[in-house]
C-alpha cells in the first residue's frame, strides 16, 4: 500500500468532498466556502487541473459525483434563492450543464451519485387502456393505448 | 378496430371489453414473471431526509431514510448512512432488485459512520468515523462484503490527522480521500487482504 502522487493537484486552500470515477482517471472535489462551493476537476491521466467554466455558475456547487468511466459529473447547484437545489449533469467532452429533469420537484435534492451502464430490469407494469365507442350501426370503434411497446393478441 | 355483436349492443360490449383485457394481461404478467434485463442508467441521491433511487426504466423510488447515498457501477447495489437514535450513522448496503439490505456483521465502528461508499465491484465498503486513536480526530475504514470483516487500513491512509470523504476504485486498488496531513497531495493505491 503507497501514496500515488497527484502532480498539478493544488495544496492551498480547503477542499472537501473527493470523489474519484469508477476508472480512477477522474477526482472532483470541492473548494470554498457554504453558499460559495465552487467543484473543480482533477485529471489522474492527464495530471492537471481541467477549465470547467460552467461548474462555476450559479451561487452554490456542491456534491460532485463523477460517472464511472470519468467521462461525465453529476452534482448539486443552487442557482438563485435558498431551497433551490437540483442535481446536474455536466459533460466533460462539451462542457454542457443540464438539469436532471427526470429527477426534478420542488424539493431540495442533493448528494447525487450515477452509475451507467447498467443493466436494468424493468420492473414496471405496462399500463393498457381501451376506449371504445359505439360507431353506428352494430359497430363499436375501439382504441388501445399502452404506456410501452410490447406486443399482444387481440381476439 | 370494430367489432360486430349480434345481440344488444351494450351486454355484448361488456364482453367484449373483458375478453380483450384478459387477453392483454397476460402477456404482460408473463413478462414482468422473466423480464429481460436492458441497458440504462441509476441515479441514487438524496430529497430532504430521503434516499430516493432512479433508474432509466422504472422511474423514481424512494429507498430509505438516510443521508449520503452513493450507487455501486452496475446500478444494483445502494450504499448510505442511516441515522439511529443518537443521531450517529451506520452504514447500510441495499440491494435494489430485491430491496433487501446486506447483512454487514462486525462493520460498526463504536462510533458515527460518514462518506460510505462502495467499490464498483461492490467487493468493498470505505467509509469515514472516529479514529481509534488518542488524539486522531477521524480515520478511514474498510469493509469486505464478501468475507463479511473489516480490514485494516494502516499508514500512509491514516496519518493522525483527519482522513475523510473516501472513494474507491472500481476493482477496489485505489482510493482517493481528503486528508488534513501537510503533504503533497496524493491518491493512495491499495490491494487490500
Amino acid at each position: 500500500m503507497s501514496l500515488l502522487p497527484a502532480p498539478g493537484l493544488p495544496t492551498a486552500g480547503a477542499q472537501s468532498h473527493a470523489v474519484m470515477s469508477g476508472n480512477g482517471t477522474l477526482i472532483a472535489f470541492e473548494t470554498g466556502i457554504f453558499i460559495e462551493r465552487q467543484v473543480q476537476l482533477y485529471s489522474r491521466g492527464q495530471s492537471r487541473m481541467l477549465s470547467a467554466p460552467a461548474l462555476s455558475s450559479g451561487l452554490d456547487s456542491y456534491d460532485p459525483s463523477p460517472t464511472p468511466n470519468g467521462s461525465a459529473l453529476l452534482l448539486t447547484k443552487q442557482l438563485k434563492d435558498l431551497g433551490d437545489r437540483s442535481n446536474y449533469r455536466f459533460e466533460l467532452g462539451s462542457g454542457s450543464l443540464v438539469r436532471l429533469g427526470a429527477l426534478k420537484s420542488t424539493l431540495s435534492d442533493e448528494q447525487p451519485s450515477i452509475a451507467e451502464p447498467v443493466e436494468l430490469v424493468d420492473r414496471t407494469a405496462p399500463i393498457v387502456k381501451l376506449r371504445c365507442k359505439a360507431a353506428g350501426g352494430r359497430q363499436l370503434r375501439c382504441t388501445i393505448r399502452a404506456s410501452e411497446r410490447s406486443t399482444a393478441r387481440v381476439r | 378496430m370494430t367489432a360486430d355483436p349480434t345481440g344488444m349492443s351494450r351486454p355484448i360490449g361488456v364482453a367484449f371489453l373483458v375478453i380483450l383485457l384478459l387477453t392483454l394481461v397476460v402477456p404482460a404478467a408473463s413478462s414482468a414473471a422473466a423480464p429481460s434485463p436492458q441497458t440504462g442508467s441509476a441515479i441514487v441521491f438524496q430529497r430532504s431526509f430521503d434516499i430516493m433511487y432512479w433508474d432509466s426504466f422504472n422511474g423514481l423510488r424512494r429507498v430509505d431514510r438516510g443521508d449520503e447515498p452513493a450507487v455501486f457501477s452496475n446500478g444494483r447495489y445502494v450504499t448510505y448512512q442511516r441515522r439511529g437514535g443518537a443521531g450517529c450513522g451506520k452504514v447500510i448496503v441495499r440491494d435494489m432488485r430485491t430491496n433487501r439490505e446486506l447483512s454487514l456483521p462486525g462493520i460498526e465502528t463504536g462510533a458515527c459512520v460518514t462518506d460510505p461508499q462502495l467499490s464498483g465491484d461492490g467487493h468493498y465498503v470505505v467509509f469515514s468515523s472516529h479514529s481509534k486513536v488518542a488524539g486522531d480526530p477521524t480515520a478511514l475504514y474498510l469493509y469486505d462484503t464478501v468475507a463479511k470483516r473489516m480490514l485494516n487500513l494502516p499508514a500512509p491512509v491514516q496519518s493522525g490527522s483527519t482522513e475523510d470523504r473516501p472513494s474507491l476504485s472500481d476493482d477496489g486498488r485505489i482510493l482517493s480521500f481528503v486528508s488534513g496531513r501537510n503533504t503533497s497531495p496524493s491518491t493512495t493505491s491499495s490491494s487490500p487482504t
